[in-house]
């Protein structure tokens, strides 16, 4: 069991992180490849639906960790594989990056957000077409060395782009800005 | 570059949140790059999670319930403001319902107030989010105390172009400016 690949999310459970996807992902995935598990870690308003669900169908191929630790969430991300997000809607998706740091490979929906705070770096799969998602999933853990240089990159990317320093900067000039803009 | 002198304020939650997580995190890069910083906000998910320094933090003890630990931060928030804004240059405020007071009291002090935008949802979307009847009434009393309150805001900084695009849509049009998010 604690040799399976793990495919992880962090995410809050609630509707427009689509946790139902999620679970129907995991199960096309575990159809095809049964060594993998999937763990999705956070809480929300969906908790007791989703775990309803997965006891319901007996997934026990899926945990549901709920709100974990700094600490426990660099175990996670230190254990997957493959990190995937299953949302439809971010205004920035902090925890891709975070995943990129890691050196994950990330997989979500086609949304514009995720090119504009990312680039190209995540693989994109069409909206809620679960059959590309678990394709590329399977694809994912089936052949890393695909997607190694692509990761590496990402992680420059956002070492580049996101660092403390370079958000202080970016974030004290749009103040002052905005203070003269009001002062002029 | 002028260093400021910023009052942050932010509701916490029983949840952890990717808009509050840049909040902290954007406070924090604005101390690390040297302007002074302190943040108002109240207990709950990010207690243990998050750590600002350089910045200083302020945390209000609040009952962990819904709808009782709004009710508690505002009432405390009443008293606290009053003796902090006038210290400060500028006010930055995350989405969120403390945005209406937040903006009296700048107005009533006569300071700037800027708020930081993570994510734009409409209201028709947002209660199609809404899992319940009593999740509904909620969302309608957040997206009131969220939205029309920015139209007296002096700007917005937000973490990516799409969610300023959204706003935009939605009628709101001020000073913006897109800052990103810190990822490590």
């Amino acid at each position: 069991m604690s040799n399976d690949f793990v495919v992880l999310t962090i995410s809050r459970l609630e509707p427009n992180k689509r946790p139902f996807d999620f679970l129907k992902i995991a199960t096309l995935v575990k159809e095809r490849e049964k060594s993998v598990r999937f763990i999705w870690a956070g809480d929300g308003t969906l908790r007791q639906s989703v775990l309803k669900v997965v006891k319901e169908k007996g997934l026990e191929y899926v945990e549901f960790v709920g709100k974990v630790s700094n600490s426990q969430k660099e175990e996670l991300l230190r254990k997957a594989r493959v990190y995937i997000s299953t949302s439809e809607s971010e205004g920035f998706s902090l925890t891709v990056g975070e995943a990129f740091l890691r050196g994950l490979p990330v997989i979500v929906y086609d949304l514009p957000i995720y090119k504009e705070v990312y680039d190209d770096y995540p693989i994109t799969v069409k909206r809620f077409d679960l059959n590309e998602f678990a394709n590329k999933i399977l694809e994912v853990l089936e052949h890393p060395e695909r997607f190694q240089e692509r990761v590496e990159k990402a992680k420059r990317f956002v070492q580049n782009n996101y660092s403390v320093k370079a958000i202080g900067e970016r974030a004290t000039r749009a103040i002052s800005a905005i203070l003269d803009v009001k002062n002029a | 570059m002028n260093k400021l002198s910023i009052l942050g304020v932010t509701e916490d939650t029983m949840f952890v949140a990717g808009g509050r997580l840049a909040f902290f995190q954007l406070m924090r890069s604005l101390s690390f790059v040297g302007n002074f910083v302190i943040v108002v906000t109240n207990t709950g998910a990010s207690s243990a999670q998050v750590n600002i320094t350089p910045a200083r933090m302020v945390r209000l003890s609040v009952p962990q319930k819904r709808f009782v630990a709004p009710a508690f931060f505002i009432l405390k928030l009443f008293t606290l403001l009053p003796k902090l804004i006038p210290l400060t240059q500028v006010v930055l405020v995350n989405s969120g319902y403390t945005l209406p007071i937040v903006v009296v009291f700048a107005k009533v002090f006569r300071k700037k107030v800027v708020v930081l935008q993570h994510d734009a949802l409409s209201l028709e979307y947002s209660l199609r989010l809404a899992t319940s009847r009593s999740r509904k009434l909620t969302t309608i009393i957040r997206w009131i105390s969220l939205y029309p309150p920015l139209k007296l805001v002096d700007g917005i900084i937000s973490v990516s172009n799409e969610t300023l695009k959204k706003l935009k849509a939605m009628g709101f049009e001020k000073p913006s400016f897109v800052v990103g998010n810190v990822v490590e």
